[in-house]
């Protein structure tokens, strides 16, 4: 609670270990809130947050200890190169100084900072600066990995190299808890998916319970020429179609209503009218359907 | 891979390390000891340079030194002090060092450490350079310098205890490091002085207790003064406007000091542990 601003409303939420849960929710709905009560940024003014069965509040050191965080786009030290902030962090963790020279070398060049590791951090870039974050997480191989828009400041390139880390982090059998506003992100890598909104938790359920909640799809249509409104009358009669919008001559944005099999009708149904296709192509992810829909309801 | 955080002694001592590195790597350590050369060089050289060489009295010469001693104390507050722990919030270095498996009164204690040992470097050096001077000049070291560097050092330990409880209030580096300065350089001795004049001892004022480092030298020490600080001198008769001066004691100064010194380090650990990022 800010002042009189509930930020979390009795949240209740527990992650098995071995889960990649991703933490969405619209701005303000207390995912970060979370995030920074389970590092001990801040305190929450009731209720109790556990790591590993350990309280966060209580017992700070311990529940961190086999934790590695990334928090919104964390700064670091100016003066200190890439391997004396990992050989910092490896020391306050406990970790031999071998440990933290081997570590140190495979967490640089899985975030590819390798060829950074002796330079001043305080020449880097933001998106660099975010690799930094993810090495220092990594360094300790902890069981338990918290991330806040791990993704974030990163060019797209950058941004695949994260999601590979973390698919390869849930193959280890790692606990990931990770908070995205992209859902297509959120989609590849997690399994299961946890909603909030005004601090409540909404829903949390795996993906694929989850995608059914809402089985209307948009399709983007692509002709080699101009539709003829006798073509956009047929498709609008369609089965399954809900609505058509025309988003220039050559292209349509079906939202549709069917499972894979009626998008399959719809597909030849579409080459029955005479339409020169160029490409079929399903838009938005599963999870963004069910996402606005559940929001809608909360709203509601 | 499954370690055990080092136990909290051995963590000060890491970020103990790692805040003097920083120090080193930002030229503030360099900084002080140069500021601290340049005033002894200025108070040696320009006696000779302006021909009228050094007192005749050998209380008078370290004295004079000792005048500098709280402002070269200040100085190292806000170079060390200021910035310690509100440069973590507002430069958002935190965001990597609070999730780690250290308590927040361990690293506060760790970087308060690392700015007292680099304070004392100052002070020592400065005081290192009016011992010498003072055997090579009169020949001999007066026991109320030796004193009055002890006593330094403790008003230092709780000047920068109070910065660091200002930087773990304070919003910006800036204005933390602008109030630490003015604070003690200003701020508080006017307070004292408009205390003085108003015929009411500020034996409780951290800044009047420090001004023992110099007046040892200087102050008869009669204990028992008016107040529950010290002794009272009339002063001001130069200008034609006598008002009374309450002279700390050494006793009493040292309780002062120490209390400014537990208190405000307990009072800074106490914000840090709560101060939200």
């Amino acid at each position: 609670m800010y002042n009189s601003f509930v930020a979390l409303d009795n949240l209740n939420l527990k992650v098995e270990g071995g889960v990649c849960l991703g933490f969405l929710g619209p701005n303000g709905a207390g995912k970060t809130t979370t995030i920074k009560i389970l590092t001990t940024l801040i305190k929450p003014t009731s209720g109790k947050a556990y790591l590993n069965g350990i309280d966060v509040t209580s017992d700070p050191k311990a529940a961190l200890s086999d934790v590695g965080a990334v928090v919104e786009t964390p700064e670091f030290y100016p003066y200190l190169t890439p391997n004396e902030m990992l050989s910092y962090q490896g020391e306050l963790r406990g970790m031999s100084s071998n440990e933290i020279s081997e570590r140190s070398k495979k967490v640089l060049y899985e975030v590819k900072l390798t060829e950074w590791a002796d330079k001043s951090i305080g020449s880097f870039s933001r998106g660099m600066k975010q690799r930094m974050a993810l090495a220092q997480a990594l360094l300790h191989d902890p069981a338990i990995l918290i991330l806040d828009e791990p993704t974030s400041g990163l060019d797209p390139r950058g941004m695949h190299e994260v999601r590979e880390i973390i698919k390869t982090l849930k193959e280890k059998g790692k606990t990931v808890f990770m908070s995205s506003h992209l859902l297509s992100e959120v989609q590849e890598v997690c399994d299961t998916v946890a909603l909030l909104d005004k601090g409540r938790l909404i829903v949390c359920d795996k993906i694929e319970k989850l995608s059914k909640v809402s089985p209307v799809k948009k399709i983007e249509v692509r002709a080699l020429v101009a539709l003829t409104d006798s073509q956009l009358d047929h498709i609008c009669r369609f089965t399954g179609v809900r609505s058509v919008k025309q988003t220039s001559s050559q292209v349509l944005l079906i939202e549709f209503e069917g499972d894979e099999g009626s998008m399959a009708e719809l597909h030849n149904s579409l080459l029955g009218i005479g339409l020169k296709m160029t490409s079929f192509k399903p838009t938005g992810s599963d999870l963004e359907g069910m996402y606005l829909e559940i929001i809608a309801e909360s709203v509601r | 891979m499954k370690s055990s955080p080092p136990s909290d002694s051995e963590q000060l001592h890491m970020v103990l390390r790692y805040e003097l590195l920083k120090y080193l790597r930002g030229q503030r350590l360099f900084g002080i000891l140069i500021i601290t050369a340049l005033i002894a060089w200025l108070m040696l050289a320009l006696p000779l340079l302006l021909g009228r060489g050094y007192p005749s009295d050998v209380r008078t010469f370290p004295s004079t030194f000792l005048m500098f001693v709280s402002i070269l104390i200040v100085l190292s507050a806000t170079f060390f002090g200021s910035d310690a722990i509100v440069s973590e919030f507002q430069q958002r270095t935190g965001y990597a060092l609070f999730p780690s498996p250290i308590r927040r009164r361990i690293i506060l204690l760790g970087k308060y450490v690392a700015s007292a040992l680099s304070s004392l470097l100052a002070v020592s050096l400065y005081y290192a350079i009016i011992i010498v001077s003072s055997q090579a000049i009169y020949g001999t070291i007066l026991d109320e310098l030796v004193l009055s560097y002890y006593l330094a050092v403790v008003y230092m330990l709780s000047i920068l205890a109070f910065a660091f409880l200002l930087s773990s209030v304070m919003k910006g580096t800036t204005g933390s490091a602008v109030l630490t300065f003015f604070l003690f350089q200003m701020i508080l001795p006017i307070i004292d002085v408009v205390l003085n004049s108003a015929d009411i001892d500020p034996w409780f004022s951290v800044t009047n207790a420090g001004g023992i480092i110099s007046s040892i030298l200087t102050m008869p020490r009669a204990m028992g003064g008016p107040g529950p600080g010290g002794s009272m001198q009339q002063t001001g008769a130069a200008v034609g406007i006598p008002y009374p001066l309450y002279i700390p004691e050494v006793l009493s100064s040292l309780i002062v000091m120490i209390n400014y010194f537990a208190i405000t380090l307990l009072a800074a650990i106490y914000v840090f542990e709560r101060r939200e990022l």
